[in-house]
């Protein structure tokens, strides 16, 4: 039994040695208890370490969450190489892309995609395995399959065939534990690349500053490609606590997901602003009457006052909190709300996490006077290690930074720009580039502009961002067509996506022949945004 | 109105958009064809105001459940049941 955490697959080791028979993962009535979890995740790790995946390796995961699916994302680590989960419903050439640019040495995933495994990867795929990560699909085994997209697949029955003892560990704290892909300004998604060491930093802290304990029973929400995740899965690992994944069949579905909150006696739950707010305007939250829920956890969008205090009054005996942290940083400053707050003013994204440290530095890389705005730098003990195969992005944001009088520090450029107040409290100010959040997902306007230019009949695209209580932002392009071509409004959305996820295909796509420009010539993007929240205030969509 | 019509008045909107995909072929999404998957929660109540709007009901929150957005073949059931009640 690990007496020592260095990884993180040693949260689960240490619990299963604990509450073997405890129930670790539970969703659409099936259950993965502490021991089961750990031997799962040992055949896996077995597993891939048969076919070849090695030390520092990448294996991606994409498939729908499931019992399996987490014993995947331990047992990866468990073989020494970093997880890559990708949106399960993320389009399929977005998905070829992520493996191809880490390299995946395997995939993880279920029998249903083998068909479009084939056709993306068309014999040419970076990994040198398939394996399926689900016991039985149409009631049948899921065996051995000699070649899919050029390569075995391996299946559950040969999994469960290994030994389920424990591996001694590969991995050390400093290696890769895991790269969540976010949104690039360039056209194609960047993978964040995180050690364990910078994992544990987070889920240790949230761990102890939430009480997370033995007898709670969390929720997860969020997918396994979102950073949100990881306090679910190893928080609630680290405790011998119960998490109750929300399958795919459940998320969308307000009423239903309320049902399950309710049934499961939720203690602790951590999700977007977006989430609480559909729970509340269309899942009936109110009358959930959740007695036990004492800790609720939010983060990745500003949550609109009127609706947190709304959330307030359900759950008036939980502890509530603002986690504030890109993907890049993990969570690096929080806010406890301790009454429902009193004005509308957004909430503040308050002070740095014990582990982390925050700076606001001006353009020229000083730190602003007190009291004045400037853009936050994180450093500290979850900062990411870089983006993969992007040395010129890391060196761009991860920078030695001298704070006066102090040492240099390598701290990360959120890129938010902040103001502390006089209560030693961050609030959050605006962004100065072109990225927004969109049901908690940080999109990056310049990648969906690249995405819609590359289709024949564009000329020029502009995206435009919609602020929204509910959904944070929508967005609506801008188009001016090539001359004489023809292309409509659906043909570009469904071009969007078939490389783009469903949130980052816009609600509108405006139609015009000028935009307008500022006197330096560029795209005047206040009075695109002034004209089109205009018009959508005259015909709203999505509500 | 006949249950047919619904499914094809569904079938059209939840391609044209939702789906955004006029190249679909016309069997490529039969009434019966699982939506498990391909909806998210904005999805879902775009398919709704639909509802609510083209057949002139209230589809109750109570409502909005994973059983009743399967198929468009539910989802036709669905107005159905609205219909009936309203």
């Amino acid at each position: 039994m690990a007496s020592v955490t260095n990884i993180l697959p040693d949260l689960v080791r240490r619990s299963a040695g604990r509450w073997p028979d405890h129930p670790a993962i539970a969703m659409d009535g099936r259950a993965f208890t502490y021991a089961d979890l750990e031997r799962a995740s040992n055949q896996i790790a077995r597993t891939l370490k048969r076919v070849g995946v090695r030390k520092g390796d990448r294996v991606m995961l994409w498939m729908p969450k499931s019992p399996e699916a987490i014993a995947a994302l331990y047992g990866i680590m468990k073989a020494g190489a970093a997880y890559v989960s990708v949106d399960p419903s993320a389009p399929p050439p977005r998905a070829c892309y992520i493996a191809r640019d880490c390299a995946a040495a395997a995939l993880i995933t279920v029998p249903a995609r083998t068909a479009v495994l084939d056709k993306e990867f068309a014999g040419d795929a970076p990994m040198r395995a398939v394996l399926y990560a689900e016991p039985r699909a149409n009631g049948f085994a899921i065996l051995d399959v000699p070649a899919i997209a050029g390569v075995p697949a391996i299946g559950w029955d040969s999994v469960a065939a290994e030994s389920p003892e424990a591996l001694d560990n590969i991995a050390t704290a400093r290696d890769l534990a895991y790269i969540l892909y976010t949104s690039g300004s360039t056209g194609q998604p960047k993978g964040v690349m995180i050690s364990h060491s910078a994992s544990l930093s987070f889920v240790e802290w949230a761990g102890d500053k939430f009480g997370i304990s033995h007898d709670d029973r969390l929720s997860n929400h969020a997918g396994f490609h979102f950073d949100l995740s990881t306090f679910d899965l190893y928080a609630g690992a680290r405790a011998g606590a119960t998490v109750y994944p929300v399958s795919s069949r459940v998320a969308p579905f307000p009423a239903a997901l309320t049902k399950q909150w309710v049934e499961q006696r939720l203690t602790v739950c951590y999700a977007t602003p977006s989430t609480f707010i559909l729970l509340m305007g269309r899942g009936n939250l109110a009358a959930s009457g959740i007695a036990s829920m004492r800790v609720v956890l939010f983060a990745g969008e500003v949550f609109a006052v009127k609706h947190l205090r709304e959330l307030m009054a359900i759950f008036p005996q939980a502890r509530f909190a603002n986690l504030y942290g890109p993907t890049e940083t993990n969570v690096c400053t929080w806010y406890e709300v301790t009454e429902p707050p009193a004005d509308d003013s957004p909430i503040p994204i308050g002070r740095e996490c014990e582990n982390c440290e925050g700076f606001i530095l001006d353009e020229t890389g000083a730190q602003v006077a007190d009291g004045e705005v400037g853009e936050l730098w994180i450093g500290g003990g979850t900062l990411m290690q870089g983006y993969w195969g992007r040395d010129d992005l890391t060196a761009k944001r991860l920078r030695s930074i001298k704070p006066a009088n102090g040492t240099p520090t390598l701290a990360y450029n959120t890129g938010d720009l902040v103001r502390r107040f006089p209560d030693g409290n961050l609030r959050f100010f605006g962004r100065r580039d072109h990225q927004i959040k969109t049901r908690g997902y940080r999109v990056e306007l310049g990648e969906i502009e690249a995405t819609l230019s590359r289709h024949a009949a564009v000329a020029e695209a502009v995206l435009v961002a919609i602020p929204d209580d509910q959904f944070g932002h929508l967005l609506h392009a801008v188009v001016i067509r090539q001359p004489d071509a023809a292309v409509t409004e659906g043909q570009l959305k469904g071009f969007l996506k078939e490389s783009l996820p469903l949130y980052m295909v816009p609600e509108r796509i405006e139609f015009r022949t000028e935009l307008p420009h500022t006197f330096s010539d560029k795209i005047d993007r206040d009075t695109l945004l002034r004209q089109t929240l205009a018009a959508a205030s005259a015909n709203p969509v999505g509500k | 109105m006949s249950k047919t019509a619904i499914e094809e008045s569904v079938r059209n909107f939840l391609i044209n958009e939702v789906f955004y995909d006029k190249a679909l072929d016309v069997n490529a999404l039969a009434p019966s064809d699982s939506l498990v998957g391909l909806l998210d929660s904005l999805g879902i109540m775009r398919v709704v105001s639909f509802c609510e709007e083209t057949y002139g009901i209230q589809v109750p929150d109570t409502e909005i459940l994973p059983e009743h957005f399967e198929n468009i073949s539910s989802i036709a059931n669905l107005i159905e049941g609205c219909q009936k009640s309203s």
